[in-house]
Formats: structure tokens, C-alpha cells, sequence
């Protein structure tokens, strides 16, 4: 395998690539600018050599603790769990949530191998005891993984003082009802809430 | 209208052809081992991307050929404009294209052009295995509701993952495992039951006047769950733990499941004559038909493969009385059989894979 095969091969193992598209990459790395192609390789390599888990919530950082944990104006009283480091990107980015982070990195998932040790469940259990949480929002996915990872967290808590909300899931807003596919329009109808102005 | 035309390549023994099916009833006439079984289940593929004869696929494929290639039109009397499927197969992989359109989930398609085919086999809906059993009510409800098969789907993923909970004693994690069990599990058995519900309306009616005797018989569903509501139903597989860890698998739940056609208390299996047990599964076809018209106001097609042959002339008349509405019959006859062509027919001789229309 000569070097531009191997390229390709290698960039087709990334999430969405092609083997049409990780070809048409390596070509336009080989006419294009050398300066380009040294500074997106070194970015590379400098990615996982920087970039690591916060020791306190696991979102990924180029310091020990993330900015988020080091922040002293955010709210101690609330924790949210999320998959992915991507998710708190998303849900910092709608500027509604001023708590902190526990990222799982993962759900669970028996077949694949990922369980409760994979995922440091106990990590999460001895951060709230030491600390002053009194809402616990799971925020992972609406799937039946996301799901079944957030009853376990709740079974493993149920002993604690605590609030624990899930995430609520359904229509997307701005959308049309005709255009959700069935199970969102039934998970919406489940979680429906109360709908009045008694609290006005 | 159904089925306009279609064109098929190396589909089991059926010659490379193109064939005109504007007609709402087609038949398809010729000797046993010709090709009329294989013609209606390369219809029931166009409507399903599946075989209602064989689970591997691949045997679809003619002998010598690498691939098999089907391309319809077909036209629902609802709708203004007709529709285009092609299905390809090969020994890796299936393409299915909805006018034009690659469909990346069998799911998508199969509330498009829904058949329900009567053959030999569906004798065992009735006296056959618990699983046959629940195939035949997951058919009758997925036709008309696709989410049921996202909830099929979402029960059998998390029934592989408690199993193999409980075959590595992984116990930490079973009351998750169980609590998804039952919630996916129930809606399940709640469509199931509804089904069952819409069947008891008119079975023993149409029994009766088919068979001309009266026995007073009800569809039963046999549930593994005994109990009923949710948290009765967790109460019952906690009690059930040890004995599960013991075994290492799922003792209850809605893959368990099944039902019976009960005379009194009595099933009915223990006193029914072949005879009578073919009866009952043409009723179940027949209301699976009923089922699907009225909870989506469209017609299926049906496809009937010899199995009206099994009962005396008295019967079949009478049978004829209750046969559902449909968009369009396939129909297979002996070359004896007397069939009587009109306007609205289409006869096609079979032979040796070959189909030559007879005017
Ligand atoms: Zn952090």
C-alpha cells in the first residue's frame, strides 16, 4: 500500500467519511498548500497530547478542571448528566443552564461491554455526597441506552437526598407535527404536562 | 388497482420477463413445482422486502445468477398517482428504491402496498408453536402501525441485554433490565390484546356459518405475565429472580406469549378435525385483511395459494361469503380448476418458470 492509499484508508475510518469522500481528502491534501496540511497534522497530534478529561466532570479540557468547573458564578445546587462532552457544548450554547457537568462519556450498553464500572457511576455517587447538589437533571438521550442509563443512575441514588429530573423529550419546537416521526409524537403525549395558569 | 406491472430478473425459477398485471384479479394457473408459489412470493417480496417462505434470502436468487433485480408499479385506488419499488438482492446485500428513492428501513416500506397471503403454513397460526402464534399477531398489528415494529424492535434488544445479564450474573444492573422489560414489553402486549379483542368480534360468527356447526369458540391471548398492571407485573418477575439467575434467561414477557382458540375452558385443539383447524386459520387471514381495512381505510392485496382447494365445494361457497375486500387478487389454480375469466381478470399460464397469458 503506497502512501496516498494508506491516507485514504486511514481517513475513511472516521465517522461519515466515505471511501469516495476520504479519497477525494487525500487528493486535495496532495495538490493543496503544504503549510495547510502541516498545520492540520500537528493539530492533530497536539489533540490528544493537550486535551484530556476534567478530573471533576470528565468534559474535556486543556487544564486540569474545566472552565466550568473553575467558574465561581455558576449555580452549586444543580448537576447535569450528559453523554457526550458535545452535549454540554449544546446545552452551554443555549445559555439556560447555569449548574455544572457530569459527562458519562458513553451509556449503558451489557452487549457492548460498557457497565456501570466502564461508565464511573461511583465517580458521579462521590462527587454529589461532597457536595451541595440538590437537583440531579439526566440529561442523556431519549433512547432506550439513554434511558436505561438514566434508571440506573436513579436506582443508584435513591437512597440520597435529592431531586432527580429527567430531561424532558418530545415535538421539536417550530415543528410541524406532521413531520415527527410516531415515537416522538408518543414519547411528547407521555410526558405532557399541565397546561393552566394557576401558577400565574 | 394495485399492481400494474412488473418486470423480474433471476427471481427463484421465474423466466426474465415483464408482465402486465392491470387487472384487479389475476390468476395463475399450471401444475404444482411451475412456478405459481414463487410468482406470489416474488409479489409478497415487491410489498414486504421479505419472503413469507424462507428467512434466508439469498435462496431467492436463481441458481446460477448473482442477483436478483424486481421493479413494479403499483397503484392504490386512493391515491392519484402510482407508485415505482425496485428491489435488488445479491449474496451481501438488499436495495430497496421507492420511486427512486432508496429506503434505508424495510419498516418504510411495508404500509405502502400491505398483502396478506393465505398459504399452506398458516395452519400453524393455529396448531402450531407459540412463536408461530405471535407472528401471526405482530403481522396483523405492524401492517397498520409502524411503531409497533419500533416496539418489537426496542423489546427484543433489551431482552438480549437482560439475558445476558442473567447469564453472567450481572445483578447490579438486572432492575434496570427489568423495569425496561416491562415498559417496553407492555405496550406490546396491550396492541396484542386489542387485536385479539377486534378478532372475538366476528370469529365464532364466521366460524359457525362456515362450518356450519356452532361451538361457542374464543380467541384467548395466553399471557407469561400473569398479573396485570405495571407494577404488579415487577412484583411478579422479582419474586421469579432466582429461579432467572438460575436458568440465566427472561422467564416471562411478551416473547413468551401466546394464544389459544378456547371452546369454553376447553382448547379447542384437542377436538378439531384438520378440517376445521384450516377453517379457522382462512378466518384468521381473513380478519387480518378486516383488520388492516378498517384501522387504515386502505384495501391489501391478497394473495391465495391453493388453500381454498381443501375444502369441499359447500364450504368454500359459503367461505366466499366472508372473503375481504381487496385492491387485488392473486389467485393460483390446478389446470383442472374451473375458472371463470371476465373483463376484470387476467389468466396467465405457468410453466417451467414461464408465465404466457391466456386470452
Ligand atoms: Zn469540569
Amino acid at each position: 500500500m503506497n502512501t496516498l492509499e494508506n491516507l485514504i484508508s486511514l481517513l475513511s475510518r472516521l465517522p461519515g467519511v466515505g471511501k469516495k469522500s476520504a479519497s477525494r481528502m487525500a487528493y486535495s491534501f496532495l495538490k493543496g498548500d503544504e503549510e495547510y496540511n502541516l498545520k492540520l497534522g500537528q493539530s492533530i497530534m497536539e489533540l490528544k497530547q493537550r486535551i484530556h478529561k476534567c478530573h471533576i466532570c470528565g468534559n474535556f479540557t486543556e487544564n486540569d478542571i474545566c472552565d466550568i468547573c473553575a467558574a465561581t458564578d455558576r449555580d452549586i445546587t444543580f448537576l447535569c448528566v450528559v453523554e457526550e462532552s458535545q452535549d454540554v457544548q449544546m446545552i452551554e450554547s443555549t445559555g439556560d443552564f447555569k449548574g455544572f457537568y457530569h459527562v458519562l462519556h458513553g451509556v449503558l450498553s451489557p452487549l457492548d461491554g460498557v457497565g456501570p464500572t466502564e461508565l464511573g457511576f461511583d465517580k458521579l455517587v462521590d462527587r454529589i455526597d461532597h457536595s451541595s447538589v440538590k437537583e440531579l437533571i439526566l440529561a442523556t438521550n431519549p433512547t432506550l441506552e439513554g434511558d436505561s442509563t438514566a434508571l440506573y443512575i436513579r436506582h443508584i441514588l435513591k437512597d440520597h437526598d435529592l431531586v432527580i429530573t429527567r430531561i424532558a423529550s418530545g415535538l421539536p419546537v417550530g415543528g410541524d407535527m406532521e413531520y415527527a416521526d410516531k415515537m416522538s409524537i408518543s414519547r411528547a403525549l407521555k410526558g405532557r404536562m399541565k397546561f393552566s395558569s394557576d401558577d400565574e | 388497482m394495485g399492481f400494474s406491472s412488473v418486470t423480474l430478473c433471476s427471481f427463484r425459477n421465474l423466466k426474465e420477463q415483464t408482465l402486465d398485471l392491470s387487472r384487479k384479479n389475476i390468476y395463475l394457473v399450471g401444475n404444482n413445482g411451475q412456478g405459481k408459489t414463487n410468482f406470489l412470493e416474488m409479489i409478497y417480496y415487491l410489498c414486504y422486502a421479505a419472503s413469507f417462505r424462507t428467512k434466508n434470502e439469498k435462496i431467492l436468487i436463481k441458481n446460477d445468477a448473482e442477483y436478483l433485480n424486481i421493479s413494479a408499479k403499483f397503484h392504490h385506488s386512493n391515491d392519484k398517482i402510482s407508485s415505482s419499488i425496485k428491489l435488488y438482492q445479491d449474496k451481501h446485500q438488499k436495495k430497496i428504491k421507492l420511486n427512486g428513492k432508496l429506503v434505508r428501513d424495510r419498516k418504510d416500506i411495508i404500509s405502502n402496498f400491505p398483502c396478506v397471503v393465505f398459504c399452506h403454513n398458516d395452519l400453524y397460526f393455529v396448531n402450531g408453536s407459540p412463536e408461530k402464534k405471535r407472528i401471526y399477531l405482530d403481522q396483523c398489528i405492524s401492517l397498520n402501525d409502524s411503531i409497533f415494529i419500533t416496539y418489537l424492535r426496542n423489546y427484543k434488544k433489551i431482552l438480549k441485554e437482560r439475558n445476558m445479564l442473567l447469564k453472567n450474573k450481572k445483578i447490579e444492573l438486572l432492575d434496570v433490565y427489568t423495569h425496561q422489560l416491562i415498559e417496553t414489553g407492555y405496550p406490546i402486549q396491550e396492541k396484542r390484546r386489542e387485536l385479539i379483542q377486534f378478532l372475538n368480534e366476528k370469529f365464532d360468527t364466521i366460524y359457525s356459518e362456515i362450518s356450519g356447526i356452532s361451538e361457542n369458540l374464543k380467541i384467548v391471548y395466553n399471557s407469561s405475565w400473569k398479573k396485570s398492571g405495571k407494577s404488579k407485573i415487577l412484583e411478579d418477575i422479582w419474586q421469579k429472580k432466582i429461579k432467572e439467575i438460575q436458568y440465566g434467561i427472561t422467564l416471562t414477557g411478551p416473547h413468551r406469549d401466546s394464544f389459544s382458540i378456547m371452546m369454553g375452558s376447553n382448547d379447542y385443539l384437542n377436538f378439531a378435525s384438520t378440517g376445521q383447524l384450516r377453517i379457522i386459520s382462512l378466518i384468521l387471514r381473513i380478519l387480518q385483511s378486516e383488520y388492516y381495512q378498517i384501522s387504515t381505510g386502505r384495501l391489501p392485496v391478497l394473495l391465495v395459494d391453493d388453500v381454498l382447494l381443501e375444502l369441499d365445494s359447500e364450504k368454500r361457497e359459503r367461505m366466499m361469503k366472508f372473503f375481504p375486500r381487496y385492491e387485488q387478487i392473486f389467485y393460483t389454480f390446478l389446470p383442472d380448476d374451473m375458472i371463470t375469466s371476465s373483463e376484470n381478470s387476467i389468466t396467465y399460464r405457468v410453466n417451467n418458470g414461464l408465465l404466457e397469458k391466456i386470452e
